[in-house]
């Protein structure tokens, strides 16, 4: 094997622009779609105080009223612009989705790493805890949770964030497995190196494509448990999200009365944005190893976290 | 499907109406006729038939039917009698004596004064045991005794003003049935499950031969009631876990009456013609609350009266009532409504809403405002006035009434952050530490009381620490009122007294009183004799006098 | 690792994690501050009855305490008194099961099929619109909050289908003395539009397993040998694809079956159906620990024991795993 190939010698940095998950990115339609429909996303919450037509708290006429010139979407349960509470939702619906992920991401990329890189009893240890996480049922847990903690944008962010992290843990720990075999991290280890730096230096690296990949698919599902803990009366009522519109909107009986227009397009919002970054997600994993098993049945919703333990990851 | 369903309950109460006792009236005149079910459908949650384990109020609902008590409302909220035609206070007021009426229970026993005798004595001895529920009903009670099958003498030791409107609540249960149950020592009393031994033998004007506390429980008529006759075979009541698929059942005729219908749906619920909706007279009064315990350790600026006075003429009741409860609730001052008339204080006012007055007033105090708009408290340790308001999520509508307060507030510099909680978290964090209140501001909850005003004065006095108040409030001159107004048997002296108490809470402010709501109720067409479903648990007569017309 | 040792250790392990769940939702439920007897109001909710509420339901005891006795509890089957109407628990948990399951057997069903009828499409028309349609169908499908489905179906199927949208049955139908038939079909139209929803939010994953199964399928070498031997195309799908598709949807099957258990509880607050989704949601705010606690107990077991049965079979169906 030439040095190069054993790292011992560092290749000359590329452009990210050439470098070949970017490039599989760029001819993707799939990353292009999500990354557009993200980007818009983004916009309009920074710049919802601007561009939205009404307030937030401002109230303009009765309660549910129909979609009219003036309020193409109608008013909701309090008499608010259903446009402008859409465009503010976004706000709220993706500091829970990117900070639950980011929540998840560190603690389960933390066990991923540890239970990879230090093997043996640690690693045994650490996914017993995941594999129990795992068969807890997740919505009762968080239902409980939310009653013990109370109704905050911070808990509800904890909550999925504590809920979430095991499928990353998963995933990192088989990855990290890999890369610990090869052989350049055994030379460098031979001469001296600490595990911190052998962690840092060389095991993120590799690990951290897949950590954005996952973490992007952990956005998704972190905005769509949030609507589900909205619908069971635990989000914060202070924080206008997708999620509490449709809540608010069932709960003053927007159904009896007919009132789709405070019901339909949060739920429409959310699907896009869900489906958005899935692409994105999916799209980014395919690209970096397009022989990665990472069983996205494995990522699902109501499985919240990776499926139970395959005889092959026990080695 | 529906027109033979309709065929087949009609088969039913005929086949109910044959096999049961004797003693029709005269037949029916006009349109209206006799027989039939009425298909009730609630949100609220049965819990128990067991009289000595439930609290919640459908169960009450059956109790009031199933069971004979001595006196109830009437439709103009005051009392008659309901099993008791008669009845004699000795002159100090120690010694009621009550003439009842003959009847039988529904398995065909003879209902006698003894049963009554029974229960009572049988709940005094236990009241600190396995009947403690009961037990307020027949409070300062010393022996109940029934000199004949048509006589009950209830001995009190002392005279206490609101003697009938507990008893109104002082179910009388069979002695025979229940006697063996609770035995020398009422062990197992509440784990006997009456659910499970239908039917559940009643003596009121009905009986439990069905119950689902998920599904729907089936109340027949008793053969051996001892007042009028229902028109009605039976009553069957149907749980719903929310009020969407209650009123989708309403509408398509697979439920003929909803005893409550949400605020938001009223008014386009009624359009399709065929189904009436009523706002009938509501019990319920929602509340703001401050933390009045005088030990309280963050933000005391809040239990200067003067404060809270300013702060008053922050509340837009008007908006409330309009977004929140779409013009079916009224505004109030007092925990009193006028459900307890007269013992409502009409001359109190619901604070004006007044945001100019109310920043003039707080520029006055010394609140001034800080560069965020946010006004501070004067003084060293000047803090900002940015408070925590509790809510319960068990509250309809509460986020709605919290947003609009919070708002009005933003508007006079004083800023209101939301905490919900469950009802039990929420009431916990009210409470904390350990019942003594040191650690919250204000909070936002209802009360419900009852057509007698006593409990509802009651929420306030110093011993409700840890009990039923929520705001900490303790004041010796209130409670001595109140003590005065339960012995106090001359009807106008007491109202002097209970209108006293209310200038006394409207002066401290412990709450600021929001609106009191209507209870707003559906019926399809084709009934007739309908009445309020707020007395549904506080007397017979609703049930009594439904009819259907077609 | 040899096969009888394996499944011995996934059995042991299965127990254990009931055993870790049951002390798990033990602890985090009583760490609710208050409890079924602290925000009672009303004129017989004095402190006296509350004090010796609190006693009667063992609540004034320490919380280590009432775990021990929770365990002896436990270790003789008895779940505990429901704090409500102060009856046994696990009666009152068999009938929110019963009416569960069904519904999700029919959920599950529904979406195998649309999972077929699309990942056929899919593989039929590879590289087409169809086919990419076909699977954006199930993500977008899944991607939609369930509830907010189940709420669309109500505002938009059920007239038209003339289906009922709450509950399990009709209430009044026993009084007409229905006959069997009568009896089952009431059941099963309460049942469809939430099996529908269920369906159509976890169908997209059978889409892509059937796609894939049958690509495969048509890539092999042995479907031209096989076509050569005059057998349609049909017939080669029908042997070769399906048994490629067996495993991975049986296994899916079961995991879904125990996951699903959970996630049912937003379908049935929706339709206001009275499984254990259902009870488990109630519970946590009445404070009916030992129903919740029961309640939640039975919901892990099924997960557990749905993955165990999923991990079995696959040993069972492609042994070279173990090896």
């Amino acid at each position: 094997m030439s040095a190069q190939a054993e790292g011992l010698v560092v290749a000359p940095r590329r452009r990210l622009r050439d470098n070949a998950v970017v490039v599989a990115l760029r001819g993707s339609h799939q990353a292009i779609f999500g990354g557009a429909v993200l980007s818009v996303v983004i916009l309009i919450a920074l710049l919802a105080p601007w561009i939205a037509p009404y307030g937030e708290h401002e109230r303009v006429g009765e309660v549910f009223e129909p979609p009219s010139s003036a309020h193409w979407l109608g008013l909701d349960d309090g008499g608010f612009d259903m446009v402008s509470l859409m465009m503010f939702g976004t706000r709220v619906s993706l500091i829970v989705g990117f900070s639950a992920a980011l929540v998840a991401m560190l603690i389960g990329g933390s066990v991923g790493i540890i239970a990879g890189f230090f093997g043996g009893r640690t690693d045994t240890l650490l996914m017993r805890i995941t594999d129990y996480f795992i068969s807890i049922p997740d919505l009762p847990l968080m239902i409980v949770v939310a009653a013990v903690w109370g109704r905050s944008l911070r808990n509800i962010i904890l909550i999925i964030g504590v809920i979430y992290w095991t499928s990353t843990a998963r995933v990192v720990r088989a990855q990290v497995k890999s890369v610990r075999e090869r052989g350049y991290i055994r030379r460098t280890r031979v001469l001296g190196a600490s595990n911190m730096r052998l962690i840092v230096r060389h095991v993120l690296p590799q690990v951290a494509p897949l950590l954005v990949a996952t973490s992007v698919l952990m956005v998704a599902y972190a905005i769509f448990a949030e609507t589900a803990i909205a619908f069971l009366g635990l989000g914060d009522p202070s924080a206008t999200s997708w999620g509490l519109l449709i809540e608010n909107a069932f709960a003053r009986d927007a159904i009896t009365v007919g009132a789709w227009w405070a019901i339909v397009p949060p739920g429409i919002a959310v699907a896009i944005v869900v489906v958005a970054l899935t692409m994105l997600g999916t799209a980014i994993e395919d690209a970096l190893n397009p022989r990665l098993r990472v069983s996205h049945v494995s990522v699902r919703r109501f499985k919240l976290r990776a499926a139970p333990p395959r005889p092959e990851d026990e080695t | 499907m529906n027109a033979r369903r309709l065929l087949c309950l009609i088969a039913l109460a005929l086949a109910a109406v044959a096999t049961a006792a004797p003693a029709s009236p005269a037949a029916s005149e006009k349109a209206v006729k006799d027989g039939g079910i009425v298909r009730m459908g609630t949100t609220e949650p049965f819990d128990s038939m067991n009289p000595f384990v439930a609290f919640q109020a459908i169960s009450y609902e059956v109790f009031t039917n199933v069971y004979p008590v001595l006196v109830q409302y009437d439709t103009h909220f005051k009392l008659i009698g309901d099993w008791a035609k008669s009845w004699t206070t000795s002159k100090d007021g120690l010694t009621w004596t009550f003439k009842v009426k003959p009847g039988k229970w529904s398995d065909g026993k003879p209902l006698t004064a003894d049963d009554a005798a029974w229960t009572g004595n049988t709940i005094l001895k236990f009241k600190k045991g396995a009947a403690a529920s009961l037990a307020p009903f027949i409070s300062h009670a010393t022996k109940l005794s029934a000199p004949d099958p048509t006589t009950l003498v209830i001995k009190y030791d002392k005279a206490v003003a609101n003697v009938l409107p507990q008893l109104e609540q002082f179910f009388i249960l069979p002695r025979h049935v229940w006697e063996p149950i609770v035995g020398s020592a009422a062990k197992g009393l509440k784990d006997y499950d009456p659910g499970a031994h239908l039917p559940i033998v009643g003596g009121g004007s009905f009986y439990v031969t069905k119950y689902d506390k998920k599904g729907t429980t089936i109340l027949t008529r008793n053969p051996g009631y001892y007042g009028t006759r229902p028109h009605l075979d039976a009553v069957g009541i149907s749980w719903f876990a929310n009020s969407d698929a209650m009123i989708a059942a309403l509408k398509s005729n697979d439920l003929d009456y909803v005893d409550s219908v949400p605020q938001t749906v009223a008014t386009t619920l009624g359009k399709s013609g065929d189904i009436q909706v009523i706002p009938g007279p509501g019990i319920e009064v929602r509340d703001f609350g401050f933390n009045s315990s005088p030990k309280k350790k963050k933000n005391r600026e809040l239990l200067d009266p003067k404060l809270r006075a300013a702060l008053s003429h922050a509340f837009d009741r008007k908006q409330m009532i309009d977004v929140v409860w779409r013009g079916l609730a009224q505004p109030r001052a007092t925990l009193v409504t006028p459900l307890s008339s007269p013992y409502m204080n009409t001359k109190l006012q619901p604070e004006k809403y007044d945001l100019a007055l109310a920043n003039s007033m707080l520029d006055k105090l010394g609140y001034k405002r800080g560069s965020d708009g946010i006004r501070r408290t004067p003084g060293a340790n000047s803090h900002p006035m940015s408070y925590g308001v509790i809510t319960p999520t068990s509250v309809q509508g509460i986020n709605r009434e919290f947003a609009i307060v919070r708002d009005s507030f933003q508007k006079i510099g004083v800023k209101l952050t939301q905490r919900s909680y469950d009802a039990t978290t929420a009431f916990t964090e009210i409470t904390k530490p350990n019942n003594k209140y040191l650690d919250f501001d204000m909070m936002m909850w209802d009360w419900l009381g009852y057509f007698d005003p006593d409990y509802i004065l009651s929420v306030v006095g110093c011993d409700q620490y840890g009990g039923w108040s929520d705001t900490a409030y303790c004041n010796p001159a209130y409670d001595k009122l109140y003590q005065q107004q339960g012995v106090t048997l001359d009807p106008e002296k007491r109202q002097q007294i209970v209108w006293k108490m209310q200038e006394i809470l409207y002066r401290d402010k412990p709450y600021i009183q929001l609106a009191q709501l209507k209870l707003v109720y559906a019926f399809r067409n084709g009934w007739t004799g309908i009445a309020p479903p707020i007395l549904n648990a506080s007397s017979k007569l609703p049930w009594l006098n439904l009819q259907k017309t077609s | 690792m040899r096969s009888t040792e394996y499944v011995v250790r996934r059995i042991a392990f299965a127990f254990a994690t009931i055993f870790v769940a049951a002390t798990l939702n033990f602890v985090i439920f009583r760490a609710a501050p208050g409890d079924a007897t602290t925000a009672m109001r009303c004129l017989s909710c004095t402190d006296e009855v509350r004090a010796q509420l609190r006693q009667e339901l063992g609540l004034d005891k320490s919380k280590f305490q009432q775990y021990v006795i929770y365990l002896k509890d436990l270790a003789h089957g008895d779940l505990g008194r429901s704090f409500q109407n102060r009856q046994p628990v696990l009666p009152q948990l068999w009938q929110p099961l019963k009416n569960t399951l069904p519904m999700l057997l029919l959920g599950t069903f529904f979406s195998i099929l649309f999972g077929l009828i699309t990942g056929v499409v899919a593989a039929w028309r590879r590289g087409t619109l169809p086919e990419r349609l076909s699977v954006w169908t199930g993500l977008a499908f899944f991607s939609l909050p369930t509830q907010w489905l189940g709420i669309m179906l109500i505002l938009y199927l059920a007239d038209p289908l003339g289906l009922p949208t709450n509950g399990i049955s009709d209430p009044y139908l026993s009084f007409s003395n229905p006959s069997l038939w009568a009896e089952f079909t009431d059941r099963l139209s309460h049942m469809v539009l939430p099996s529908l929803t269920l369906g159509l939010v976890l169908f997209g994953e059978y889409t892509l397993i059937t796609r894939s199964a049958l690509l495969e399928t048509f890539g092999e070498d042995y479907v031209l040998t096989a076509r050569a031997k005059g057998l349609t195309t049909w017939q080669v799908v029908r042997t070769h694809a399906f048994r490629n598709s067996l495993l991975p949807i049986t296994t899916l099957i079961f995991i879904s079956l125990g996951f699903i258990t959970a996630g049912s509880i937003l379908i049935e607050a929706v339709f206001n159906y009275p499984g254990i989704g259902l009870l488990t949601y109630q519970s946590v705010f009445q404070k009916d620990y030992p129903m919740l606690q029961g309640a939640f107990l039975v919901i892990t077991a099924s997960v557990v024991i749905a993955n165990l049965i999923a991990d079995l079979l696959y040993i069972k169906l492609d042994p070279r795993i173990v090896e």
